[in-house]
C-alpha cells in the first residue's frame, strides 16, 4: 500500500512537473519572436508592395508579412535569436527601392527599439529645449512629425513621443524660433497646443493618421506682434 | 495552328506567378525585386487592311540594384498578307535593354520617378516592313519614362527616339492612365483600368499617327493577367498601310 503511495505521488508529482514545463516551453516558443514596424514610404500600388514584401523575406525567418497599403506602415515577426537590427531593416526596405521611415523593433523580452527618420547632418550645437503637446496616433505620425519639425534649419533632434503626445525639440534659437517649429508642425497636420492644423492638411493625412483634433479653444495661440507697437 | 497555340502558350504561362500592375503598353519607371528576374509577356497582334502582323515577345527584366535594370527580349514574329497569299513568322529582332532611375520621390503611399531608357535591337529577324514587328535591321531607342503613383490613380508617360538603320527614324510619345476598380489591398486582389495615348512622328515624312489604348488588368494574388485593344484617333498613312485595330494581351510574374 505505501508502495502504491509512492508511485501514485512519483506519477502526480512528474504529471504536474511536465504540465508546467510544456506551458513554460510554450511560452517561451510564442515569445520568441520579435516584432518589427516599419513605415514605408512609395508604395503606390498593391504590386510596389509585392516587391517589398519578397524583399523582405530573404532575410530567413520573416513570418506573419502584412502591409497597411492607406499608410504603408509594414510588420512582421522574425526570430529572436536571429537578433535583427534596425539597420538590418532600413538596408533591405532600401535595397526594395523605397524609403523607410520610422521603424521599431519590440524584442521578445518586450522592450523596444525605435528609430526615427534620417534627416539632414547638422552643423550647429542647440541652445534651447522645447517640450509641448501635439496630437498623432502612430508611429507614422511620429516620423512624419520628427521630419517636419527636424526640416527646419536650427532644429538639432526633435523626438516625438507616441504615448505621451510630447514632443522634445532641441534647437539653435538663433536660427529658428519656437513659433516656427509650431509652424511646420501643423504644417504637417499635426495639431500642437499653441497651432490648430489646416482643416485640408488634416484631412490630406491617411485614414489611420487622422487623431482627435484638439479643441481650438482651448489652446493658447502665440501672441501676435503689433507692427504699430514698433513705431516710434 | 501551332503559331495560334503557340501565342495562348506565351500569354498565359503563369507558374509562380506574381501579381504586377504597372501600365500595359507604357514603360514604367519603376523598379522592384533587387536582384530578381521579372518575366512578361505581351503579345500584340496588329490588323490592317489585307496584312496581319504578330509579335509575341518573352521578356526577361533583371533589376541589378533598385535604381538599374537590364532586359532582353526575344520575339516571335509573323505576318500574313492575305492579298498575296503570303505568310512568314520566325524569331523577331531581339533586343537588349537597360533602365537607370534617376529621379525618385516617395511619401505615404504615393511616389514618383523617372527613368532614363535605352534599347538596342539586333537585325535578327525578317523584314516585315513594320518596325514594330520586325526588319532586320539595327535600331537603337533612346528616352525617359516617367511615372506617379498614388493608391487612386497613377500617371505615366514616355518620350524618345528611335533609330531604325536603313529607314525613317520616329519620335514616340506614351501617356497613360491607370484606374483600381476594386480598393486596394494587400496581398494584391485588383481589376485595373488603363487609358493610354501611343503617338508616333516619322521623322523622314513628318506623318504623325495617335492611338488609344483601353486596357484592362486583372490581378490576384500571384498572376496577374491584362489585354488592351489599340484604335487609331490620327493616322497619316497611305490608306494600305492604316491600322485598323491592334489587340494586346499578356502577363507578367516574378521569379
Amino acid at each position: 500500500m505505501k508502495t502504491i503511495k509512492i508511485i501514485t505521488t512519483i506519477i502526480l508529482v512528474s504529471l504536474v512537473t511536465t504540465s508546467l514545463f510544456a506551458q513554460k516551453k510554450k511560452t517561451e516558443k510564442k515569445g520568441s519572436k520579435d516584432e518589427i514596424t516599419v513605415q514605408v514610404d512609395g508604395l503606390g500600388c498593391p504590386f510596389c508592395a509585392y516587391g517589398l514584401e519578397k524583399k523582405m523575406k530573404e532575410l530567413d525567418g520573416v513570418k506573419a508579412f502584412k502591409i497597411e497599403m492607406e499608410s504603408g506602415l509594414t510588420t512582421f515577426t522574425y526570430p529572436t535569436e536571429r537578433k535583427i537590427s534596425i539597420e538590418d531593416v532600413r538596408h533591405q526596405v532600401t535595397k526594395a527601392g523605397y524609403t523607410p521611415m520610422s521603424l521599431s523593433i519590440k524584442r521578445a523580452d518586450g522592450s523596444i527599439e525605435e528609430s526615427k527618420y534620417e534627416t539632414h547632418e547638422v552643423d550647429y550645437t542647440a541652445n534651447q529645449t522645447i517640450e509641448f503637446e501635439v496630437a498623432g496616433n502612430c508611429n507614422m505620425c511620429k516620423g512624419r512629425i520628427e521630419r517636419a519639425a527636424m526640416g527646419l534649419y536650427g532644429v538639432a533632434n526633435a523626438n516625438w513621443n507616441k504615448r505621451k503626445k510630447i514632443i522634445k525639440v532641441e534647437y539653435l534659437d538663433t536660427e529658428v524660433s519656437e513659433k516656427q517649429i509650431h509652424q511646420v508642425i501643423s504644417g504637417a497636420g499635426y495639431d500642437t497646443d499653441k497651432m490648430i492644423a489646416f482643416e485640408d492638411v488634416y484631412n490630406s493625412l491617411p485614414g489611420c493618421c487622422q487623431y482627435k483634433r484638439m479643441n481650438a479653444d482651448l489652446i493658447t495661440p502665440f501672441e501676435e506682434k503689433n507692427s504699430v507697437d514698433n513705431v516710434d | 495552328m501551332k503559331m495560334y497555340l503557340w501565342l495562348f502558350a506565351l500569354c498565359f504561362i503563369a507558374f509562380n506567378a506574381s501579381a504586377q500592375g504597372p501600365p500595359i503598353i507604357t514603360d514604367k519607371p519603376i523598379m522592384i525585386g533587387e536582384k530578381r528576374i521579372v518575366f512578361k509577356t505581351l503579345t500584340r497582334v496588329e490588323v490592317r487592311e489585307n496584312i496581319r502582323f504578330f509579335n509575341a515577345p518573352i521578356m526577361a527584366h533583371y533589376v541589378i540594384k533598385p535604381n538599374l535594370l537590364v532586359a532582353a527580349h526575344i520575339p516571335f514574329a509573323g505576318v500574313n498578307h492575305f492579298e498575296h497569299d503570303h505568310k512568314q513568322s520566325g524569331l523577331g529582332d531581339l533586343s537588349v535593354q537597360m533602365k537607370y532611375q534617376f529621379f525618385r520621390w516617395d511619401e505615404s503611399s504615393k511616389t514618383a520617378r523617372a527613368a532614363l531608357k535605352v534599347q538596342q535591337y539586333f537585325p535578327t529577324g525578317f523584314d516585315s516592313n513594320n518596325y514594330e514587328i520586325s526588319v532586320g535591321e539595327w535600331q537603337t531607342f533612346a528616352g525617359f519614362t516617367f511615372g506617379y503613383e498614388a493608391l487612386r490613380y497613377g500617371l505615366g508617360a514616355n518620350v524618345g527616339y528611335h533609330y531604325v538603320a536603313n529607314r525613317a527614324d520616329f519620335f514616340h510619345y506614351k501617356l497613360s492612365a491607370g484606374l483600381p476598380l476594386m480598393p486596394l489591398v494587400y496581398p494584391p486582389k485588383q481589376i485595373n483600368l488603363y487609358f493610354e495615348y501611343d503617338g508616333e512622328i516619322n521623322l523622314e515624312s513628318g506623318a504623325h499617327n495617335l492611338f488609344l489604348a483601353q486596357g484592362i488588368q486583372y490581378a490576384i494574388k500571384r498572376i496577374t493577367f491584362e489585354t488592351a485593344i489599340k484604335i487609331p484617333l490620327i493616322q497619316n498613312e497611305p490608306e494600305r498601310e492604316k491600322q485598323k485595330y491592334t489587340l494586346l494581351f499578356g502577363t507578367r510574374f516574378i521569379i
